[in-house]
């Protein structure tokens, strides 16, 4: 059956149907939106300074590659920004493996510098050392906290000065709906996409924060990038997939949904940065939100 | 039909040959699927939210959803869209 033409250059027949928008497009009409999406919201946020050092989270999963070859290609135009690739390994046996080797062949597809650093170099132990250890928490409460300081520490080590993620608009209304669900207000305010400058942070920065995780999995297989096979042992264990759960049905029914979540999660942002000013841990010197750290609550907490 | 992302892993196979009745549906394929593959039958039960179903290069919801035609000789790829956990 013939797809309806594309909405956007009226001449190629479309190939996905964005229910949100209307949109009907085409592969190059559609590619050619993400990287508009994402070059919008890097200026809207003022996500990036001429002669930004940016240090990218490419974990191998389709996001990070998608966002590694967008602002490639956003600094091919303009050559306005290093970035360096910078892959956390977590020491998960098979899932992480396979993901580093298809981190490494991308970077080196695109000429970009890559760094690997490993929670044992980090912290002294892998992630299934910890999974296997006694611990009241999921695997991915301690997974999440220790790769942003992974990553954090890596962005430093490079002397970058932006720490770009590969979350997504999906990433974005799932943590604004935890953040609610656990009556977590203060937290909204680490959902501002453009980060923010502290001490001992390099400002984070999330340019797929409007881009839907349908259409990256979409722009990673027009794009023909490889996709990682192995599941993630510990997935099960988040809470976060009763929110991906909810809000995917949600969409499904009233397309828009995640938008307006994030959207009101930005809305936000500046009550909740006022209620959740940066403090020092007294054990590690990080910045931090408490007087203990997150990281070193974890690591002592097990 | 092609798997691929953790949908490789799941279905236990790269590929696989499907013959069914003339003017079947994408549904229904998607039901002989979950018979032949039971690890998929959770996920083939509401197929769309997780996963991109893409027919001779068109993703089925610019056609007519679960509820497309299938051409004779064509191939349906299955893309996961959520992978990973925190």
């Amino acid at each position: 059956m013939a797809a309806p033409t594309c909405t956007k250059c009226h001449e190629r027949p479309s190939v996905f149907h964005r229910a949100y928008s209307g949109e009907r497009l085409c592969a190059p009409c559609f590619r050619s939106s993400i990287k508009e999406r994402v070059q919008g919201a890097i200026n809207r946020f003022r996500m990036l300074d001429h002669w930004s050092r940016v240090a990218v989270g490419v974990s191998g999963g389709k996001d990070s590659l998608t966002l590694l070859h967008i602002l490639k290609e956003i600094e091919d135009e303009t050559h306005g920004s290093d970035l360096i690739a910078i892959t956390v390994d977590e020491g998960i046996a098979g899932y992480r493996d396979e993901a580093v080797g298809i981190a490494e062949r991308a970077c080196r597809r695109l000429g970009v510098e890559w760094r690997l650093v490993s929670f044992r170099d980090l912290f002294g132990r892998s992630m299934d050392e910890i999974a296997v250890e006694d611990r009241v928490l999921g695997a991915c409460t301690f997974c999440g906290v220790l790769r942003r300081r992974a990553l954090n520490e890596a962005a430093k080590s490079v002397d970058a000065d932006r720490l770009a993620t590969g979350h997504t608009l999906d990433d974005m209304a799932q943590s604004a709906l935890l953040n609610l669900l656990r009556g977590d207000v203060g937290k909204m305010s680490s959902l501002g996409p453009g980060g923010y400058t502290s001490p001992g942070f390099v400002r984070r920065i999330k340019p797929l924060c409007e881009v839907p995780e349908r259409e990256t999995a979409l722009y990673a297989y027009l794009s023909g990038f490889e996709l990682q096979g192995t599941p993630c042992p510990y997935a099960g264990e988040a809470m976060r997939g009763d929110a991906r759960d909810f809000l995917n049905e949600m969409e499904a029914r009233r397309p828009g949904t995640l938008f307006t979540t994030y959207n009101t999660a930005l809305k936000l942002i500046p009550a909740a940065t006022a209620a959740e000013a940066l403090k020092t841990c007294r054990i590690c010197g990080e910045p931090s939100v408490g007087d203990t750290c997150r990281v070193c609550q974890l690591i002592d907490k097990k | 039909m092609v798997f691929l992302g953790s949908l490789r892993a799941a279905a236990g196979r790269k590929e696989l040959e499907m013959e069914l009745p003339e003017g079947a549906k994408v549904s229904v394929l998607l039901c002989e699927l979950s018979k032949l593959t039971p690890s998929l039958a959770e996920l083939m039960a509401d197929p769309t939210p997780g996963n991109l179903i893409i027919m001779g290069g068109v993703e089925i919801g610019n056609l007519q959803g679960v509820e497309t035609p299938l051409v004779e000789g064509s191939e349906v790829v299955l893309v996961p869209v959520t992978h990973g956990g925190s």
